[in-house]
């Protein structure tokens, strides 16, 4: 019976020895501020040398046609501007020859990189090759100015010099991208429903005057008779879950551009369905700007609904707070 | 040599007890001598005479360096670091004369617990020796595919936790419904058989059902033989070919899509784009076959029974688990090759240790796109799956083993095809009624 316990030592043995294999983790990149479809998440820092002054596509080889080693000529993308918790926002560009992948990170958020090889030679640009990415981006990704880093990578590993493309990542409350551009004033109330599940929840405001504000029915404070409803007006932004159908956001809000009418407010979470949902875990927050110019919270709450408390839009849902606004 | 001894002597009671007038035969037939080398593998088992109930539960744990405490786009689990119970199996053998049965029902939690149906099989048989295997046998049922050694070896039997990479791809589960002709006359050993060819465990809606009329046809044929009394050697080769199913589409009404080119959020006029009603699309079939060989060999010393085996699969469009072949969608059929070598050691009675080393690439023509250009390259995985165990005899086993894979899931640095660490580690403990 000892003699049988041997091989048992033996494969424990060899079990440590193995444990440190080969072979790239699985288990990272999810938790990354952005993931690239496709890409191979890296750990450390982008290999390459940090951006020059300026830091754009081409900048090293100025406005010379003659392109360094390992360049990034050109980076091409739609909008600059980063929707919270955005999906598959496509990236592309072109590298000199010498590369084989770019990586490609937010500068100074997250632990490291993505990987991706590059595709076939510019067609236009007989000198360089495309590179394209799909990336998505962490609805709770610090909001603000960003910069996208992207490096040429040749097949020794070695990285040319990392350029810069200016990106600018919304906040989930909607502030009138005031985070990225300081200028534009933020709203001066917005009231936010956040929740943690798949469940339809809508948010019910009534003002003093007795209307139900809500995503479903009354998305407006102000009700037009035609047309898009001034900018200035009080809005709900979405019906988020709205028939039960995941938009990531689990979210609503009611934004004030200009401050709201003196009264009471009396805010709802309304468990409109479950959705095949047991619970759903909910916080609502008020935000008003500050002298300082940016939105502060000034009011949290947070409550659970549980799925018997569905309500199918029959009412209000469960009352959470009277909001006075003087 | 113990087994054979006591049947012997099982044999020579029985004779005393004839001769003095005492009963004919005992209410429960002795069991049958056990030769080096024999293994509860279907169609050649010799079950006790009448009704016999079998059964064993494996019940483990495992741990997968590729785990993930995430949910796949799907809804299912990423998280493989648990507790489950493998196989729960129990089994009713009917042996007669002329007739047997086999019936078997699986319970596991490997995907949530589920109960299913293993074997099913109604046979006639000419076995007039029943200390040996039938001369023929007719069976119509569900039964294991007859290719290759490892897909009808008895998981119970298998001291390594799983099969191969390749025959869990070729066939994601054993059984199948059809029609099934073997033979054993001396160390000849053959068998013809037509499927379903939607085994259990595939990723289809077919399962156990078969969306063409076509049957997957397998024929084997080997030896089973002992050139001497501490040497056992059996080998076959094996063919299957068979019609896959690719399924057609069903009509779509005519919607709107909404691409968000600038990225803003906001629907814009430009951004809608019609899409046209489609009409429905006919399924249709593909061929598929395979060719295999394997050969396995036991001999007997003073540490134990030591038995070398291995086999080799090449195949085309037959993979329906891992990368599923469907050449209809690709327009180039899908060649495969698999193959596996394996030792398994006693040390002593009360002892084993094995290793076993599987190669399988699910497509000769992958290619990558790198630099504009497309690259040959191998999707290959690769295991070494060393294990070790205690054993009670015919009664309990412990086991731990730890699979080192190497396969092409990830991308290096550079962005080169390279391996997903994925190595498990597993903890199992079997007890058989």
């Amino acid at each position: 019976m000892r003699r049988a316990l041997v091989p048992v030592g033996v494969l424990g043995i060899v079990s440590v020895a193995v444990a440190c294999s080969e072979g790239q983790p699985a288990n990272i990149g999810v938790t990354e501020p952005m993931q690239v479809s496709g890409g191979q998440f890296i750990s450390g820092d982008l290999p390459g040398s940090r951006p020059l002054d300026g830091g754009g596509p081409g900048e090293e080889a100025g406005a010379s046609s003659e392109l360094g080693p390992l360049t990034v000529a050109e980076v091409d993308f739609n909008n600059a501007d980063v929707i919270p918790g955005a999906s598959g926002k496509s990236f592309s560009g072109r590298v000199t020859p010498d590369a084989v992948a770019v990586g490609v990170r937010l500068a100074d958020l997250g632990s490291g990189y993505w990987v991706v090889p590059v595709g076939g030679g510019d067609g236009q640009v007989p000198t360089t090759t495309d590179f394209g990415l799909s990336a998505s981006f962490d609805i709770d990704d610090p909001p603000g100015p960003r910069a996208l880093r992207i490096v040429a990578i040749d097949a020794n590993g070695n990285g040319g010099t990392e350029v810069d493309t200016e990106l600018c990542l919304e906040w989930r409350i909607p502030d009138n991208r005031h985070e990225c551009i300081p200028s534009n004033p933020v709203p001066a109330v917005v009231i936010s429903l956040q929740w943690d599940t798949n469940f339809d929840v809508d948010l019910h405001v009534i003002t003093p005057s007795g209307v139900d504000v809500n995503p479903k029915t009354n998305p407006l404070l102000v009700p037009v008779d035609a047309g898009e409803p001034p900018p200035s007006d009080p809005k709900i932004d979405r019906d988020s879950l709205g028939q039960c159908v995941p938009d990531g956001w689990r979210q609503e809000d009611l934004v004030f551009p200009d401050y709201p009418a003196t009264g009471a407010y009396d805010i709802y979470a309304d468990p409109f369905s479950s959705c095949g949902q047991s619970a759903v875990r909910f916080v609502l927050t008020i935000y008003e700007a500050g002298s300082d110019g940016n939105l502060h919270a000034t009011y949290s709450q947070g409550g659970e609904l549980l799925a018997n408390d569905q309500t199918g839009g029959a009412s209000s849902g469960l009352f959470v707070a009277e909001k006075q606004f003087n | 040599m113990r087994d054979e001894v006591k049947a012997l002597r099982a044999d020579l009671d029985e004779v005393r007890a004839a001769k003095a007038g005492g009963t004919a035969s005992p209410a429960v037939a002795p069991p049958t001598p056990r030769p080096l080398g024999y293994e509860a593998f279907w169609p050649w088992i010799m079950p006790p005479e009448g009704l016999s109930v079998s059964g064993y539960v494996q019940s483990q744990y495992e741990t997968h360096q590729d785990s993930q405490d995430q949910l796949s786009q799907s809804g299912t689990t990423l998280n493989k670091d648990r507790f489950s119970i493998r196989r729960a199996r129990v089994g009713l053998t009917g042996e007669w004369q002329y007739a047997a049965i086999a019936l078997q029902l699986d319970a596991n939690t490997t995907n949530g617990p589920q109960v299913d149906l293993r074997k099913a099989e109604a046979s006639l048989q000419y076995r007039p020796d029943r200390r040996r295997a039938p001369i023929l046998m007719a069976t119509l049922g569900l039964f294991d595919a007859p290719f290759g050694y490892e897909l009808d070896e008895a998981p119970h039997t298998r001291f390594f936790m799983e099969r191969s990479v390749a025959s869990q791809a070729f066939f994601p589960a054993e059984p199948d419904l059809g029609l099934r002709l073997s033979g054993a006359l001396g160390f000849f050993r053959w068998t013809i058989a037509g499927q379903n060819g939607e085994p259990l465990g595939e990723s289809s809606p077919f399962v156990l059902q078969d969306p063409n009329s076509a049957k997957d046809v397998f024929f084997r044929f080997g030896i089973d033989t002992h050139p001497t009394t501490d040497l056992h050697l059996a080998a076959d080769v094996s063919s299957l070919r068979g019609t896959g199913f690719h399924s057609g589409t069903t009509a779509s009404s005519a919607t709107i899509q909404w691409k968000d080119l600038n990225e803003d959020g906001v629907i814009q006029p430009y951004e809608l784009v019609p899409v046209p009603g489609a009409a429905a699309t006919p399924s249709a079939n593909f061929t598929r076959w395979a060719v295999g060989a394997d050969v396995r060999l036991s001999y007997q010393s003073w540490l134990g029974v030591t038995k070398v085996y291995g086999e080799f699969t090449l195949a085309s469009n037959l993979d329906r688990g891992l990368y599923i072949a469907d050449p209809v969608v690709t327009g180039v059929d899908q060649g495969e090759l698999g193959y596996y070598v394996g030792l398994v050691q006693d040390v002593t009675r009360w002892g084993v240790v094995g290793l076993r080393y599987d190669y399988y690439n699910p497509n000769f023509n992958a290619v990558d796109t790198r630099g504009g250009k497309l690259l040959p390259f191998s999707e290959a995985i690769t295991t070494w799956s060393p294990m070790a165990g205690l054993v009670l005899r015919d009664r309990a086993r412990l086991l731990v083993q730890y699979d080192v894979i190497h396969n092409a899931f990830a991308r290096t640095a550079v962005g080169v095809p390279s391996s997903l660490a994925d190595n498990v580690f597993t903890l199992r403990l079997q007890v058989e009624l």
